[in-house]
């Protein structure tokens, strides 16, 4: 056995555990900063919701706090600002602002994310700092002394001065901006703040909504719109092919008893029925592809329509929950939703 | 043998060549240092994205109950996050319910840490520092510390699944990595040079 093969054996593994050790060195200890901003518009009360945090990671929370400036701007002005400084150590440091939505209006929220060195808030001068175990990856981020009277380095690199102990970690580009919709100026508003206030899930827009029945349809705009508000409904092309297909395999003509429902009117509909407290916050009505088919309160009618509509690839409510008076369809899938196996049998 | 000395020589290079040169490169220029790439936000891991949000959301949630306590309008507080990530109103209060959770258990990690931030600061009196006697790395109990609040954002993360579904949760993940995640950004090093004051007469030795 000659000694050379044993020699590049001992070194590839010094190579390979040089590189392990490196990557170890440098992995996973947390040695930055990160800086949140957004800005949020609710219809429903229709206000911007601004928001921007600075969040340190644990070696520079040795030696700086948190520290954040936010401003809030509605058409590049600036209209709400303010500061946070984490001086009891949560970690972290952030603001929030609150202001009315105005209308084709577009709000910037951006937020200056800094490390404020309360370690040396009592520093008389000479003090200086450290910036912890990974010097070379925060000297590249310039932060060297803070008033000039001390470099660690001490290097024939030339430290900047600062004019207080604080050291801009970012100006943070990260601003995030949203533009409020414009009003429908109708009765639309109306209906849109309802799914707001009511906590539906879906959150139409003007263009969610038409005035007339496609061309085409079986029934008319008004037998489809139940709701409070006469000149306006959501129906979705699903409702209008499933209806069709529906009074195709049917047979015969069908009746409409309920279409399109506003949350108001749900809800007023459910409660009126003694859901007090459980009444069908995100019922298809409201989306637009549900419609209730008159049967006389026949029980063959009943069945021979249901039948027609699962044909027709609706989702079918049993029996035992709506009674016979009606069929309930709705073509949810279209929409990306899914029904119990119950409503497909 | 080619191969194996490459490999020994890359080895050697990145632990020993390589940071003398980085730190030369790094410490002994004065014209301005290159900034280094960004993260990407879509590789932000999840610790990082989770732990803002949910502070965002236990904010917004203190601020609807003062609203609340006070009798006002706190709707645009509550709503905010339904709007957002498409949830209902059950979806948005367990995930006020995670936020509160996750806020009130970092702030007993965090006491532990700020403990030991005060006791390193004080072992520095006045802050002044001894270029001949750097401190030492952050005490081992820091960085245990620091895996403990990560963990435990990923934990509430886990809680969240465990409230909302597997089903919903991936829905409302993948909007949080969409709308939220874009809104996070680690420092950039470029940021930091225009934000640092140059002065000509520098004094840069130690006083």
């Amino acid at each position: 056995m000659t000694s050379l093969p044993r020699f590049m054996f001992v070194l590839l593994l010094l190579g390979v555990s040089a590189m392990l050790l490196r990557a170890q060195d440098t992995s996973d200890y947390g040695e930055s900063a990160y800086g949140y901003s957004i800005v949020t518009f609710t219809v429903g009360t229709n206000q911007v919701y601004g928001y921007t945090e600075t969040d340190l990671d644990p070696d520079l929370e040795n030696y700086y706090e948190a520290k954040v400036n936010g401003k809030l701007a509605k058409n590049g002005t600036v209209v709400a600002s303010g500061l946070d400084l984490d001086a009891s150590g949560l970690g972290y440091a952030y603001v929030s602002f609150t202001i009315p939505g105005v209308a084709n209006s577009t709000y910037t929220m951006s937020g200056i994310h800094e490390g404020w060195m309360g370690a040396c808030s009592d520093c008389v001068a000479g003090g200086g700092y450290y910036d912890g175990y990974d010097e070379s990856y925060w000297t590249a981020f310039n932060i060297y002394a803070l008033d000039g009277f001390f470099d660690f380095y001490n290097g024939p690199y030339t430290p900047p001065v600062r004019p207080n102990p604080e050291i801009g970690l970012g100006t943070s580009s990260d601003s995030a901006t949203i533009t409020t919709p414009a009003p429908c100026g109708d009765d639309r508003d109306t209906i849109i703040k309802e799914y707001y206030s009511l906590g539906v899930t879906l959150h139409p827009v003007c263009s969610s909504f038409s005035s007339t029945a496609q061309l085409g349809s079986i029934f008319t705009f008004s037998q489809l719109n139940s709701s409070y508000f006469p000149d306006w409904a959501i129906l979705l092309s699903s409702l209008y092919s499933g209806t069709a297909n529906t009074q195709s395999n049917y047979g015969s003509s069908l009746t409409p008893n309920s279409g399109y429902r506003d949350p108001q009117k749900e809800k007023d509909i459910d409660t009126g029925q003694g859901m007090t407290s459980i009444w069908t916050v995100n019922s298809r009505h409201e989306y637009g592809d549900a419609v209730d088919l008159a049967t006389g309160s026949i029980l063959t009618t009943f069945n021979s329509i249901r039948s027609a509509g699962l044909k027709a690839g609706a989702c079918a409510e049993p029996k035992a929950n709506s009674g016979v008076a009606h069929v309930h369809l709705d073509w949810r899938t279209s929409d990306g939703a899914t029904c119990s196996s119950l409503w497909l049998q | 043998m080619g191969f194996v000395k490459t490999l020994f020589c890359i080895g050697m290079y990145v632990f020993l060549i390589g940071p003398l040169l980085e730190e030369k490169q790094l410490c002994g220029q004065a014209s301005p240092i290159p900034p280094l790439t960004p993260l990407p936000t879509a590789l932000l891991p999840d610790a990082v994205v989770y732990k803002p949000f949910f502070h965002h959301v236990a904010a917004f949630g203190h601020k609807a109950d003062e609203l609340e306590a006070r009798n006002e309008d706190s709707r645009g507080y509550r709503e905010a996050f339904i709007h957002q990530l498409n949830i209902n109103k059950d979806q948005a209060d367990s995930l006020t319910q995670v936020a509160y959770q996750f806020e009130a258990k970092e702030k007993l990690i965090q006491a532990k840490v700020h403990e030991r931030v005060l006791a390193f600061r004080a072992r520095y009196s006045g802050g002044r520092l001894d270029p001949a006697n750097p401190p030492p790395r952050p005490d081992p109990e820091m960085y245990a510390l620091f895996l403990e609040k990560r963990d435990l954002v990923l934990e509430m993360r886990d809680q969240l699944r465990q409230t909302l579904g597997e089903v919903e949760f991936q829905r409302v993940n993948a909007l949080i990595r969409t709308k939220i995640a874009p809104n996070i950004q680690p420092i950039s090093p470029a940021s930091v040079h225009e934000n640092i004051v140059q002065s000509p007469s520098t004094n840069s030795g130690g006083k």
